[in-house]
């Protein structure tokens, strides 16, 4: 336990902490909030981008991990939830009830490991609808640990959860695993760390100075026979005939049913976010704020400095930091934010993401990528700094470089989407489909083209389908709730810190400059007027700030169009080059930026030429 | 264990099939198998863990065209890439035996 305890203190986790283990989508997080209330705090875990939840339950911490099918190091998420684990007083380690053949694998590893744990057998109202009979009482005496039933979502089961937590005690291990761990145990000095050495983790071993075992195997092959008679005690399942859901499943999966059923959630996405949220609620509280906010602040500020001098201009100018942050910020990022992240935790709650991945992984089979990384990519269409983050779920390096670049050079945000699907209203129809063909051309290109030069090997997709349902709106709102927290928490500094550059500029004179030295790539290459400069120097501090900059310019249809193709393929904004730096090192980072701004611009100039030929405006 | 014998009656679709020992890339919707060895290290690790690895009875729910295969084993459904699938060595098991 002492090899953790900088992790622990980094964290401000305290001696005695409660740990939340579970897989993936079973109610964790809930639980969770439902156990410490409101307060809660959100840290990067330390060395890792995996965010950790901490919150209280009375006098104790209670430390949420992220979901995982056991404790190991296949990946990051495992590494850290070992961690914690690891430094854990006491573990609640939820169940689905539903899925305990597979739930019930993690639940084995930890009563091996020794450590005083309680089980939530969460879900319990779905498995009755699901046909499935779980025996509380027998489960709990097999298992030796306080097993609960719990409802986390309506709260049902929280309080006797609560209470059983005083009553946690290590669960009944493998027998004759027990003779193997005494032994190891006297070099590890922990029964927890001597299992996770003795399956062959290679980080514990070393920490420990010890070998790794080779006996994974052998105890995995013996736990999932445990697993199987456990199940085939406790749970008694009513076999049903094909639903629905079982239909709709493999209708989802399958390209003749699944490409149209995708192609109507991406209309409806598109419906959603490009129309309502960014044409009439964005124009509704951008209007606010621009009427009602600056005005205000410009007002206020005038009496302070003179209107045209540099500290006003920073303040309060074009571009500053107590008006068009906020306006952006409130006005813009959040209600786009909002909304995307509200349909993609209805995505995620319903199952119907892990089936859009088996559809696409022929697809992505030639891009160098398994089905896993459509995961990562609609991400990347909220917002690439998201994406760049979660193409850790990917198997390979070789896989999480791909997804990266793709989604940095061809994958436009929401944010600008929705500044895209305003400038799209302006043009003609044939010029926007121009503009998807575009880029769906150079998304396939350049995925086949890093497929080929990537060194490595990209992994198979072996991906969980969880069983769809409904989703929940408790759920799906407490969900996107938090991470539309997180998220603006995070980018507020990054835009400020953009704010201020572009007034610098600005104020300097240096955008002038820049309009003047690149005109011959804007208005000699491009075809655009000089201020398309500052439309590009924005884009990097933001993807939609570039696109909004050519709002105000006045631009033929042809002009859009190659505005929109350039300003899509431009770098990606300042939080994602962050992002990018620190997972994928500085290499990667200089290629990347040099690429996809060498590429937008060539392509930008090719599209010009080819519209010019055509004997467009 | 029920031992594999030759399929006696199965729809003319699917008749081509008929393996006793065969890997899960030749999986048709509506087979069940056994699994009897998974050739790749990193997928053994979690087929253990969903319960599919050897010994495990398993049921193809479906053989999405060119892509991944779809199985069940009591509630947990799982998707394998088409390549990894070609790994799993399976024995079918003919119902109705």
């Amino acid at each position: 336990m002492a090899h953790c305890a900088p992790a622990f203190d980094a964290l401000g986790i305290r001696e005695g902490a409660v740990v939340l283990v579970g897989n993936p989508n079973v109610g964790k997080s809930v639980v969770f909030g439902a156990l410490t209330g409101t307060y809660v705090d959100v840290s990067n875990f330390p060395g890792t981008t995996v965010e950790i939840t901490k919150g209280r339950m009375g006098d104790v911490d209670v430390v949420d991990t992220p979901g995982i099918y056991g404790v190991s190091s296949f990946n990051e998420e495992e590494t850290v939830a070992r961690d914690v684990v690891l430094g854990a007083a006491r573990i609640v380690n939820v169940v689905d009830a539903v899925h305990l053949e597979r739930d019930l694998f993690l639940t084995l590893q930890l009563a091996d490991m020794g450590i005083p744990m309680v089980v939530a057998l969460n879900m319990a109202d779905e498995a009755r609808r699901e046909g499935v009979a779980v025996d509380r009482d027998l489960l709990e005496d097999l298992l030796g640990v306080p097993v609960v039933e719990t409802v986390a979502v309506k709260g049902e089961g929280i309080g006797g959860l609560k209470v059983a937590i005083d009553h946690a005690r290590p669960g009944h291990a493998d027998p004759e695993l027990l003779d193997v761990l005494c032994e190891a145990t006297l070099q590890t000095g922990s029964r927890a760390e001597a299992l996770l050495v003795l399956e062959g983790d290679e980080v514990v071993a070393e920490r420990n100075g010890v070998a790794p075992g080779g006996m994974r195997d052998e105890i995995y092959t013996r736990r999932r026979v445990r697993v199987n008679d456990l199940v085939g005690h406790v749970v008694r399942a009513e076999t049903r005939g094909a639903s629905l859901k079982a239909k709709l499943s493999v209708w989802m999966m399958r390209p003749l049913t699944g490409i149209p059923m995708l192609a109507v959630l991406l209309f409806v996405m598109y419906e959603v976010l490009g129309v309502l949220i960014a044409g009439k609620v964005v124009g509704f509280t951008e209007g606010f704020m621009n009427s009602y906010w600056v005005p205000l602040v410009r007002g206020v500020l005038a009496h302070l400095a003179a209107p045209g001098s540099t500290v006003y201009t920073f303040l309060a100018g074009e571009f500053g930091v107590l008006t068009m942050t906020p306006t952006y910020l409130i006005g813009v990022i959040l209600p786009l934010v909002t909304g995307f992240y509200l349909l993609l935790s209805l995505l995620e709650d319903s199952g119907y993401l892990p089936r859009i991945a088996a559809l696409a992984d022929r697809a992505l089979t030639s891009l160098g990528l398994n089905g896993r990384a459509v995961i990562p990519l609609i991400l990347g269409l909220g917002c690439v700094t998201m994406g760049t983050l979660t193409t850790r779920i990917l198997g390979s390096k070789r896989e999480r470089f791909i997804a990266t670049a793709l989604m940095a050079i061809a994958v436009p945000c929401s944010a600008q989407i929705a500044v895209i699907a305003a400038l799209m209203t302006r043009v003609a129809w044939y010029d926007s489909l121009a503009y998807f063909a575009i880029l769906i051309a150079i998304f396939v290109s350049v995925g086949t083209v890093l497929a080929r030069i990537t060194p490595g090997e990209s992994t198979a997709l072996l991906i969980d389908l969880p069983t769809l349902r409904l989703p929940r709106p408790g759920n799906v709102v407490r969900k996107s709730g938090l991470k539309v927290w997180n998220f603006m928490g995070e980018v507020a500094g990054f835009f400020l810190v953009g704010a201020l550059l572009i007034s610098t500029l600005q104020v300097t004179g240096a955008l002038d400059w820049i309009q003047v030295v690149a005109r011959p790539l804007t208005v000699g290459w491009l075809r655009l007027p000089p201020q398309a400069a500052t439309a590009f120097v924005m884009g990097f501090v933001r993807r939609d700030f570039g696109a909004a900059g050519f709002f105000t310019m006045h631009l033929t249809d042809s002009q859009l169009l190659v505005a929109m193709v350039t300003i899509t393929l431009f770098v990606p904004c300042i939080a994602s080059v962050m992002v990018i730096l620190k997972e994928r090192g500085w290499r990667y980072l200089v290629g990347l930026v040099f690429g996809s701004v060498g590429l937008a611009f060539l392509l930008g100039g090719i599209v010009a030429r080819v519209i010019a030929l055509l004997g467009g405006a | 264990m029920m031992k594999p014998v030759e399929q006696p009656e199965l729809p003319v679709a699917e008749a081509p099939v008929v393996c006793a020992t065969c890997t899960l890339a030749d999986a048709r919707a509506g087979q069940r198998f056994v699994v009897t060895g998974v050739g790749d290290a990193g997928a053994r690790v979690t087929a253990l863990r969903f319960g599919m690895a050897e010994g495990a009875c398993i049921h193809c729910t479906a053989r999405i065209p060119a892509g991944p295969i779809v199985l069940r084993s009591g509630r947990q459904e799982i998707a394998v890439g088409r390549e990894l699938a070609k790994l799993i060595d399976v024995r079918r098991v003919i119902e109705g035996t």
